[in-house]
Parts: structure tokens; C-alpha cells; sequence
């Protein structure tokens, strides 16, 4: 059999006896969903509304505790995938609105870039932010309590169960206790054990930045400033009623690609809830060549006047890290489904490697793949070749669609051999990448350029969104160029 | 969970350059372990493969919590304590392979806070 042949991963498990039986027997639910995240919510929801059994696993001891990265959502795609009750969901605020930036460039090592931001309920942009440990649980308690569903938290999926033929009917958890369905969802994460277990996901890519391809390293760090101390030490913004804004992000550095190495920081002040948050991302490549640890980058960035005066007094209170995994050199996963298997977001690599994004993937593939699961159960077929729609259709949808001009806009970005090197063949680059990358996204009134302020907050592609993302009409963009980074850099 | 004053931590940056390949294994356990937060674990959910493992340190060198020490001519992961799960330390040793890394069990381990 095909699956035989490409299944040697699941060969040798660890002395696990496979339940033979498990057709005689009965399965123990319709679907197992593996991650309570954005995508396995979305593919238990979805699978709920078919009339299936569900059972959702989430490692943690509630969904979003072991959350690490992602505080904003798409709301259009969470209206969609969720439906209205959405929003009760415990938001935190609505995004900020890029009005205008400046940048400048701090000796050769990168630029301030002091960005104008207010708040507003715009369709442009219409994200909002969360705390994922209590949006997470929110919306997997919500999604639980749908007729079929059932989650199960602090359990770990380490492998599959396996019928006689070797197709995946099952999941093997922490303590070798066997939960058997016909069809699994593997929504477990960037580093998902179940699809490198299935021999769907390979571990030792690393990937270039210049071509946009291969895990990136983020870390952060949050400090509490003295209470109001935020609000002083931010741009006060008001809101078009005149009210203060409640949240606003404001870089006060950002950049860095010295030496043509990936590379990025930023920090930001949150003056509703008087907190400095700094973040760096590299690439792991350049980290292995370089040698360097990233903590140091961390420091120096961290010395630079404008950050140490945002931080004066502050309280070191936070750390995390993750990795965002940029694709592998043929863009995302080159497989996501197999006899008994789907693969949803980040599990599958479904990042945009422009905008850092992936939540709004995870949850419109994970919804598609619940809808692919009840057809199976359905037309009772579990095979490769019925689950390979999955696979068609998010590679039709704007997921797969993004694929293509996000990535050319990463590899102008660093074929350009850094920012102050080419500037100007950077900025030509992002535009012919936006202009190719017409697929963003597929929700209804969503423009093209709205989606791209999400790089604010993601991170190293947030330049280019920067540049792109004030401009509402074509003709604006000389203009801006000519008063933003063209100018600062000729 | 113990909190550390910022004054501290400008001391780090004082002595901290982008150019410090220094900057790694005890002095980032300094800063990480101020604020970290880990549920205890049973488990050694990350192990190097002594025989594969080339002593080359760079998962010592680059691991983000300061989590791995060299034993020797190998690599040990011995603060694991501290360890965030971010996964890197196998994207790190992607030449030699020798790190066999996994999630420690349910409901354990590191715990991320926002709030």
C-alpha cells in the first residue's frame, strides 16, 4: 500500500502494542481533534455542527497555557469559523491604525522607526487583540460545550493508533492509554510531534532567510512600568470621539539586519496596562552561523537610549519564546493529509511568511478539515485519496494563494542584501510582491493592504507592512515613499 | 516566582554587546530564570544522543533558556527546569541530529502568561 511505503515513522513506536481490533470493537469517537488551539477549535466546531463525536486533546491544563505566540485575531475569520457569539469572547481591544511613520537609522546597525498610531473601529482593520490564555480557553470552553464535543486538557498525543493495514485509526496519549476514531485532526502546533510522527514533517530544515523559508526563533521580554507611567512615556492618542485610547503599540525600535543577517526587534509601550514588551526574532540559520545567542541581540537592543528611557524603573515580570516556522523550501507542508489524517496550521506550516500570520489559516483549515472529516463519515470513507480534498482546498483558498506573492515580498526583502544596502530595490520589490499577492485573504471586505498592519505586531516582516500599510489608493505611494524611508536613506 | 528590578538588568546590558558570544548558558539562565514559569515535570522530555552528538555546543551556545552545558565532550540537557518547549534546540542541531526532543506529559511544564 502507498501509506506503507511512506509510513515508516509510524513503524516503530516505541513497544505500544496497536489495537488490532478496533473495527470489531468500535471506534471511541467520530474524530480526535489534537490541539485546542485556533485550528483544532475550528475543526471542532465545525465537526460539532455535522452531527459528529468529538474529542478534543490540548497538552495543557487549559487551552492558551501553553500558548506562545499570536495576541491578535482576524475578526471577519472568527465571525466566520465561530459564528456571532464570537464576540463575547473576553477582547482585550481593537487594533491600532497606522496614520504615519518616520524612520531613522541608528549608526549601521539598524533604525528607529516611530510609528503614528490610533485607535478605531475601522473595516480596514478590523483584528482585535487577546490575551491567548484566556481567549484559548474561552473559545475551547465554548466550543466543549457544542452538542459532541468533549475536551480532554493535560494530555499529550505521542503517536497513533494503528489498524492491521497500518492506517491511522487512533491516537496513543501520555500514559499509553489508546483513544481510538476513524479519522484524526493533527492541529498540535509548529512543533507538532503527530505530523512528524505520521513522516509528514521534517525536523532538520533550517532554511534561509533569503529565500523565506525555515524556523525563526522569537523572544520576549515584558516589563511593568510604575502605574500611568505607560501612558506618559507613549504618544497620547485620541480616538475619533475623543476618548483616549485603551491600547496602543508604539515601536521604538525596529530593525536591525546588520551584516545581511535575518534578524529583527522591536519594543513596544502598552499604556493601558503600563507594559513595555521587546521582542527579537532570527532566523535559526544565521543564529547557527553567527554563534550568537539571541539573548545577546536582546541586550543590545535593549541598550539603545530610546529603549532604556521607555524602561527606566521598570519591573521585569515576563520571558517567552517560540518558533515561527517559515515553510520549508517548497512553501508549506508538501503533505497535510494521509489514510486516517489531516494536518491543520501551524502543525502544516500554513504561515504566511510576510505577515508572520497563521491564526486566521489555522482556523479556516481547521474548519474545512471538520467539514472534510463529517463527508468522510458520511460517505464512511477514510482513505488517503477521500481526504485529499482537504489538501485541494485550502491549497485553492487564500492559504495557498498566499503561498506565492508574500514570499517573493520576503525574498526581495533580503535578496536586497539588507535595508540600507538597497532601500530603494527593497521598497520596489515589496510592491511588485503586493501587487502579486492578491489573495490575502478571501473574507468579504477585507483590503488587501489592512491585513498587512498585522506585521506590527508580528515582527520581521514589519517593515514592508509599514511602508505598505497607510496607503489606502495606488496614488499615495510616491508619496509616501518619497517622505518615508527613500528619502531618510538617500 | 521571584521578580527582578530592572536596575539589574541594566547591569546585564551594560556589559552586554550585539557582538558578545559570551552571552550564553549561566548568564542566560540569570535573566530566564527570574521570571520563568514551569509546572513541575516528571519527565526528561529532551535528550542528547551521546553517541551521535559531535560536542560541536552550539545547542549550549544558542539555546534560548540556557538550558543545555557541556559534559565533557558532549552536550547534557541539564537545566531543564527552565526549558519553554519553543522546540529550537532540534532546528539547532539539525546537522548531527542528535537531539531527541518531545513534550514533557499533560499539564505540566512551561506556562505561558499574557495577563
Amino acid at each position: 500500500m502507498a501509506v506503507m511505503k511512506e509510513a515508516s515513522p509510524l513503524a516503530s513506536n516505541g513497544g505500544i502494542p496497536r489495537r488490532k481490533d478496533v473495527r470489531m470493537a468500535g471506534y471511541d469517537y467520530d474524530l480526535i481533534v489534537v490541539g485546542a488551539g485556533p485550528g483544532g477549535t475550528a475543526a471542532s466546531l465545525a465537526a460539532s455542527k455535522a452531527g459528529l463525536k468529538v474529542l478534543m486533546l490540548e497538552r495543557g491544563e487549559y487551552a492558551g497555557q501553553k500558548n506562545m505566540s499570536g495576541s491578535v485575531f482576524f475578526m471577519p475569520m472568527m465571525r466566520e469559523v465561530y459564528g456571532e457569539q464570537i464576540g463575547d469572547a473576553p477582547w482585550v481591544d481593537t487594533y491600532p491604525i497606522l496614520e504615519g511613520f518616520s524612520v531613522e537609522p541608528i549608526d549601521d546597525k539598524g533604525f528607529y522607526l516611530k510609528a503614528d498610531i490610533h485607535m478605531d473601529n475601522n473595516e480596514l482593520a478590523d483584528f482585535k487583540f487577546i490575551f491567548r490564555d484566556e481567549a484559548d480557553k474561552w473559545i475551547a470552553e465554548y466550543v466543549a460545550s457544542q452538542p459532541g464535543v468533549t475536551l480532554r486538557c493535560s494530555t499529550v498525543a505521542r503517536d497513533f493508533v494503528t489498524d492491521e493495514e497500518g492506517k491511522i485509526c487512533g491516537v496513543v496519549v501520555d500514559d499509553g492509554e489508546q483513544i481510538t476514531a476513524p479519522v484524526v485532526i493533527a492541529a498540535d502546533g509548529v512543533n507538532s510531534l503527530l505530523a512528524r510522527r505520521a513522516g509528514l514533517k521534517r525536523d532538520h530544515y533550517i532554511g534561509n532567510p533569503r529565500t523565506a523559508t525555515g524556523p525563526t526563533i522569537c523572544i520576549r521580554y515584558v516589563y511593568k512600568l510604575p502605574e500611568g507611567e505607560g501612558l506618559r512615556r507613549s504618544h497620547v492618542m485620541e480616538l475619533s470621539d475623543g476618548k483616549l485610547h485603551e491600547w496602543m503599540c508604539e515601536p521604538a525600535y525596529m530593525g536591525g539586519m546588520d551584516n545581511h543577517h535575518g534578524w529583527v526587534g522591536h519594543v513596544y509601550t502598552n499604556p493601558k496596562h503600563d507594559i513595555v514588551d521587546a521582542s527579537i526574532y532570527e532566523w535559526v540559520g544565521d543564529m547557527v552561523k553567527d554563534e550568537k545567542n539571541i539573548h545577546a541581540r536582546m541586550q543590545w537592543m535593549l541598550s539603545l537610549p530610546e529603549n532604556r528611557k521607555a524602561l527606566e524603573g521598570a519591573e521585569f515580570v515576563g520571558f517567552d519564546c517560540h518558533i515561527l516556522n517559515f515553510c520549508n523550501e517548497e512553501g508549506y507542508a508538501t503533505k497535510t493529509y494521509k489514510d486516517g489524517l489531516m494536518v491543520v496550521g501551524d502543525a502544516a506550516m500554513m504561515l504566511n511568511p510576510f505577515e508572520n500570520f497563521g491564526a486566521d489559516a489555522a482556523q479556516w483549515a481547521g474548519k474545512f478539515a471538520g467539514e472534510v472529516a463529517a463527508k468522510a463519515k458520511a460517505c464512511g470513507d477514510y482513505s488517503a485519496e477521500f481526504l485529499k480534498q482537504y489538501e485541494d482546498g485550502w491549497r485553492a483558498s487564500f492559504i495557498g494563494k498566499n503561498e506565492g506573492g508574500p514570499r517573493k515580498i520576503a525574498r526581495a526583502l533580503w535578496e536586497s542584501q539588507g535595508l540600507f544596502d538597497g532601500g530603494k530595490d527593497v521598497i520596489r520589490g515589496f510592491f511588485r510582491g503586493k501587487l502579486d499577492s492578491v489573495a490575502y485573504c478571501d473574507m468579504p471586505k477585507q483590503p488587501v493592504m489592512a491585513k498587512g498592519l498585522l506585521s506590527i505586531v508580528g515582527g520581521l516582516a514589519g517593515f514592508a507592512d509599514l511602508i505598505c500599510s497607510p496607503l489606502k489608493g495606488a496614488g499615495k505611494i510616491g508619496k509616501l515613499v518619497g517622505e518615508g524611508l527613500v528619502k531618510k536613506n538617500d | 516566582m521571584t521578580k527582578a528590578r530592572v536596575p539589574e538588568c541594566f547591569d546585564l546590558i551594560d556589559k552586554a554587546v550585539l557582538d558578545d558570544k559570551d552571552f550564553y548558558g549561566a548568564r542566560v539562565r540569570e535573566i530566564v530564570g527570574k521570571v520563568i514559569d514551569v509546572a513541575p515535570k516528571q519527565m526528561e522530555h529532551i535528550k542528547v544522543d551521546t553517541k551521535r552528538c559531535n560536542g560541536c555546543g552550539l545547542c549550549v551556545k544558542l539555546c534560548p533558556c540556557g538550558c543545555y552545558e557541556m559534559d565533557g565532550r558532549v552536550a547534557a540537557w541539564r537545566y531543564g527546569e527552565l526549558c519553554c518547549e519553543c522546540g529550537s534546540c532540534q532546528y539547532i542541531c539539525y546537522q548531527t541530529h542528535a537531539i531527541d526532543w518531545t513534550y514533557p506529559e499533560g499539564g505540566s511544564g512551561m506556562i505561558m502568561h499574557y495577563s
